[in-house]
């Protein structure tokens, strides 16, 4: 079960979520929730089409991607920063806007439903190494840079950090901006790097699984990151799991398919406190 | 809240639609004139939206009393299935009963399953501090699967191809009130409900103490209510009118349960109780304009070229007008 088919599977299962998460990662640790992160993977995956598709370039199609995810996690931004809206209502939107502007702009750019024709694309291996290396990077930077200890400082007492001179709305704006830039590599990821093509359901729930990996990782990068590469394992075995005889009885593909929501629920009772978000995570 | 800022969004949002509508090739006036006869202008045509308002009321009410208690349920997609699948399970099980005591028994094991099903995300909140998010997107994931399975394996019907359960039988379909517009007793049944959960929020110490969590927890505390007891209460409460909007989809419209009844009642159903400020009498409203505008774009797309897709949009806009406009003052439990 385990060849290097296997361990290739689960890292190009794993990538996005790596992205996404470490998206939200930057994000919650500054203090701002952000579930949203479905619609930013799903809006970076589209214009990464977009990009590749009329300039013929893929690594243009990565940059309109980056362009465009923070430019919408932008909306994230005013709502929650500037409007003081709550964070997941925000969320909500940005969602919405997400999949009705890619749904829209699909028929709109390509003149077909669902899907974009294949745009010229790139390997897995442009992006794996980056999605790797980004939570070790992430971490250091958390922890030995001075911008990095001012995202956790706004993150657990924003008032207190206001009071030393930080100005958390600036600082939280860099955060979501940073967000919405990881979800845009982590959607160009799915169209050029493993699908080829976008099509509506190329995202299938990833932004949400990473907003779980988030929270089983603790809100530390290496831990969501752990979670991510689980994830992301679980769901390469999943089609060699199917036929397997457990006690007698041969689990149907829906079992195998909820086993890792299943899981993280279990994961959720089990972390339990132990599990704790920034401080101030949600106030708006 | 600020109506002249409120009217300038609503009007930009109405011109950027407008704009989107005639970019795409489609006359935006024609577009309009034809989904508005198609959804408003005729008994048929009321009659359609009605019948798409139903889910989208009973669930919208089951976002809001999880809002009102500061939880976000987004789990209530998933409660409706297996709410759904529950009802028709009761119909084709149970036997040798009276029709109204049968069709009762439906109806409440759809909503018991929804309890079931929102359960687990207020007890881990309450006892082990899990985000309500991610425990009710993950059931969302598990109800996919599960009822999927059941309806492709223990209750499918052989004649079928695909994952579908045998049609109800009659004793337990919800009447149609007859009239041109062939109002549905699952209908009167939400639109009473609705008015009861708007009583019951404004007149009972109950009531009282779910929206005091939702609006400042200290101060709740300080009160003396009981803070974990009224967020389990809010998540079941939620859980039941998602569940039972499932049954009601069974029993009143569709008389069977299969793999993809819901197009999504549940997530349209966050939009519906976010623009209507999770207050229960105004999401009825909402809940009709939503089903008014699915079925109009609808009609809209067949008279003209406009893609079917601009339903998305708009809904996207107004859930931003409302998030930008209507929830400054709202806050949550931490």
């Amino acid at each position: 079960m385990f060849d290097t088919g296997a361990v290739e599977a689960s890292l190009r299962g794993a990538t996005p979520l790596i992205f996404a998460a470490m998206g939200g990662l930057v994000c919650e640790r500054s203090g701002v929730i952000n579930i949203g992160l479905e619609g930013l993977l799903l809006w970076g995956a589209f214009f990464s089409a977009v990009g590749s598709y009329f300039t013929g370039n893929p690594y243009l199609g990565i940059a309109t991607a980056a362009v465009a995810t923070i430019l919408l996690s932008g909306l994230h931004v005013l709502i929650t920063q500037r409007l003081k809206v709550d964070h997941v209502v925000s969320g909500v939107a940005v969602n919405a806007i997400a999949f009705g502007g890619t749904a829209f702009l699909v028929v709109r750019l390509f003149g077909q439903h669902g899907s974009t024709p294949e745009v010229p694309s790139l390997s897995q291996w442009t992006f794996i190494p980056v999605a790797l290396a980004l939570p070790v990077l992430i971490s250091l930077w958390l922890r030995h840079t001075r911008s990095g200890l001012h995202v956790q400082a706004v993150g657990n007492d924003p008032e207190k950090s206001a009071a030393m001179g930080l100005n958390p709305i600036r600082i939280r704006t860099f955060a979501i901006l940073a967000s919405g830039l990881f979800c845009g590599l982590g959607g160009a990821f799915l169209t050029l790097g493993d699908v080829r093509q976008f099509s509506e359901a190329v995202t299938s729930g990833r932004g949400f699984i990473a907003l779980a990996a988030l929270v089983l990782g603790r809100w530390n990068p290496i831990g969501a990151f752990a979670a991510a590469l689980g994830f992301g394992l679980f769901d390469a075995l999943q089609i060699r799991l199917q036929g397997i005889n457990i006690l007698g009885t041969m689990p149907p593909s829906e079992f195998w398919a909820s086993l890792p929501y299943v899981l993280t629920i279990v994961a959720l009772i089990t972390l339990g406190k132990r599990a704790k978000p920034p401080a101030a995570l949600g106030k708006v | 809240m600020n109506w002249l800022r409120f009217s300038a969004l609503v009007a930009a949002a109405a011109a950027f639609l407008g704009i989107i509508v005639w970019s795409s090739g489609v006359d935006p006036v024609a577009a309009l004139r034809s989904g508005f006869t198609g959804a408003l202008g005729t008994p048929y045509g009321v009659s359609d939206t009605l019948q798409r308002m139903t889910p989208l009321l009973l669930s919208g009410l089951g976002v809001a009393v999880g809002l009102r208690a500061g939880l976000f349920n987004i789990g209530v997609e998933g409660q409706l299935l297996v709410g759904a699948l529950a009802a028709a399970a009761a119909a084709i099980l149970l036997k040798g009963m009276p029709g109204w005591l049968h069709i009762t028994l439906c109806l409440a094991a759809g909503g018991a399953a929804g309890v079931l099903w929102a359960l687990p995300a207020g007890l881990i909140k309450v006892w082990r501090g899990g985000h309500e998010v991610i425990t009710t997107i993950m059931m969302n994931y598990i109800a996919l699967n599960f009822t999927k399975y059941i309806a492709a394996n223990p209750f499918k019907d052989p004649s079928a191809q695909i994952a579908t359960t045998v049609q109800i039988p009659n004793s337990t379909r919800l009447p149609d009130l007859g009239g041109s517009l062939h109002i549905n007793a699952g209908l009167i049944l939400a639109v009473l409900l609705a008015a009861g959960l708007a009583w019951w929020m404004k007149r009972t110490v109950v009531g009282y103490e779910l929206k005091a969590v939702g609006a400042n927890v200290d101060a709740a505390v300080a009160a003396g209510v009981n803070v974990p007891r009224t967020i389990v209460l809010a998540m079941a409460l939620s859980g039941a009118f998602a569940g039972l909007a499932g049954a009601v989809q069974v029993c009143g419209y569709e008389y069977r349960f299969y793999d993809g009844i819901s197009p999504g009642y549940g997530f349209d159903a966050l939009a519906v109780a976010l623009i209507a400020l999770a207050s229960p009498l105004p999401i009825i409203a909402t809940a009709f304009i939503f089903g008014a505008l699915a079925q109009g774009v609808q009609s809209a797309q067949v008279a003209t070229d406009l893609p079917k897709e601009i339903a998305m949009v708009a809904q996207g806009i107004i859930i931003l007008v409302a998030a930008a406009v209507g929830w400054q003052r709202f806050r949550r439990p931490s």
